[in-house]
This record gives C-alpha cells, sequence and structure tokens, in this order.
C-alpha cells in the first residue's frame, strides 16, 4: 500500500508564507478561499494576477448576461398582475415584504424587481470596471521581457 | 444600506486609483492590488447576490400560479432572506413545466 505524504500539507499549514493572523484564518472554510493570493507575504507574480482577472472577468461577463436578461424576462401586464396581487393577497403581500430589504418594505413586487435588477447589473458593471483598471496598471503596464521588468517586479 | 456600499466601495476604488506614485511599477501588491482584488471579488458576489433576489421575485411575477405562498408556508419575515425564496421560484419553474399548479 502507497504510504501517504503528508509533507505537502504540513508544508502550506506551517510554513506557508503568510502572515500571523492568516495562519489562524486559514483554518476557517470560506475566509480562507482567496487567503492564498491576499494575504501572501510573497506577492503573486503579474502572470497569476492576470490569470486571477480572467476568471474573474469571465464569470462577470456571465452574471451580467443573466442578470441583463433579467429585465426583459418579464413585461408590463405581468408585472401588473403582480402589484394587484400583492394589495389583494394577504399573504403574499408578507411574503413579498419578508424577502424584501427594509428600504423596500411595503413596495409592490414590480419595483422590488426592477430595484434589484438595476441595482445588480449596477455593481456588477463596477466590478468589471475595476478589472478593466486593474487590467490597465498591471497586465497592460507591466513591461514583460522588456527592460524595465526587473525593476517593476523589485518595486511590486 | 447599498447606496452607502458603493460610497464606500468607491472611496476604496478612489483611494487604490491614487497608489501609483511610480510609473515604472502601477502600485505594490499590499497597497493597491490586494485591495483592487478584494474589492472586485466583493462587488462581485454584492451583485450576485442581488442578481438572486431579483431572480427569485421572478419566480412570483412570472408563474403566480405555481409559487407556494400558502399560510402554512409563511413563518417569517427574515426566513426568506434564506435560500427558500429561490428554491420556491425554481418549484414554481418546475410545476410550470410539468403543469402542475399549487391550488
Amino acid at each position: 500500500m502507497r504510504k501517504r505524504d503528508s509533507s505537502t500539507t504540513d508544508r502550506l499549514v506551517t510554513d506557508a508564507p503568510i502572515s500571523k493572523i492568516s495562519q489562524v484564518i486559514v483554518f476557517f472554510p470560506g475566509l480562507n478561499l482567496f487567503l492564498g493570493h491576499l494575504d501572501s507575504v510573497d506577492p503573486p507574480s503579474f502572470d497569476d494576477l492576470e490569470k486571477i482577472m480572467n476568471t474573474l472577468g469571465i464569470v462577470c461577463a456571465l452574471v451580467l448576461g443573466t442578470v441583463f436578461s433579467l429585465g426583459g424576462a418579464c413585461g408590463y401586464d405581468e408585472l401588473v398582475a403582480a402589484d394587484d396581487r400583492y394589495y389583494e393577497n394577504e399573504h403574499f403581500r408578507f411574503f413579498v415584504d419578508g424577502f424584501a430589504t427594509y428600504d423596500m418594505v411595503g413596495k409592490p413586487p414590480s419595483a422590488i424587481y426592477i430595484k434589484y435588477v438595476s441595482v445588480s447589473t449596477h455593481i456588477i458593471l463596477y466590478t468589471l470596471f475595476i478589472l478593466i483598471l486593474m487590467y490597465i496598471y498591471l497586465v497592460a503596464g507591466i513591461d514583460q521581457g522588456g527592460g524595465m521588468e526587473r525593476i517593476q517586479v523589485s518595486i511590486w | 444600506m447599498i447606496d452607502a456600499c458603493l460610497v464606500f466601495a468607491d472611496g476604496l476604488f478612489s483611494y487604490a486609483c491614487t497608489l501609483p506614485s511610480n510609473p515604472l511599477a502601477p502600485c505594490r501588491w499590499r497597497q493597491g492590488g490586494a485591495v483592487l482584488i478584494t474589492l472586485a471579488i466583493a462587488t462581485l458576489f454584492t451583485g450576485l447576490s442581488y442578481g438572486f433576489y431579483a431572480f427569485g421575485i421572478l419566480g412570483w411575477i412570472k408563474y403566480p400560479d405555481y409559487v407556494a405562498y400558502e399560510e402554512d408556508y409563511v413563518r417569517t419575515p427574515g426566513d426568506f432572506l434564506t435560500f427558500d425564496s429561490v428554491l420556491n421560484a425554481s418549484a414554481a419553474m418546475v410545476r410550470h413545466a410539468l403543469g402542475e399548479k399549487t391550488e
């Protein structure tokens, strides 16, 4: 039977180049997902960052496509019918109010729906702006293979 | 609240934008890169959660006859800030596909 090699795990837990706080956080699921990239003593290489940004950009594009399509997923008549049901059906009104955030309690479903779709679109577009900025600074602005690369990496 | 979050994120964003003091190196990792990528991940998940809510409401609007919002299902308002609403909406779409109404 093949002996289990635990040296890799031991090295990841004990000798990882992370700060002391992160040595605690690493045991908490969820928080430790991006820890290796966000709190490393040694900064990630520009190639690693580009891969992360590519992944985030693809996820953003997919989510944005889905969220944009939500705006046209239901028509005016359906929204009006849902609002009428909201005012006529006590259970449905309680249901919708329980789902809404505090500033939308008492508003009909059409208002909540449009608000959430617009906010979601806004925030994900914001993510894309951040990614574009990061691309400009951390990918396009890096002189890969050029004479300035060594200086850039040393400052980074 | 979401407006306050956006203003806060905008402040962080502006802070990160002012960091590159050296044109050779856009910013240092600890000061700029980590801030930006954390911000990108945080905003992406926030947008995802709002899209998630919108999807839940879409089920109520599109397929009202298939959504179970009966009295026995309603517990407390806080219960619906969970996955229940989206599961309910997804179940409504499945019921719609199967032609099975809740009444």
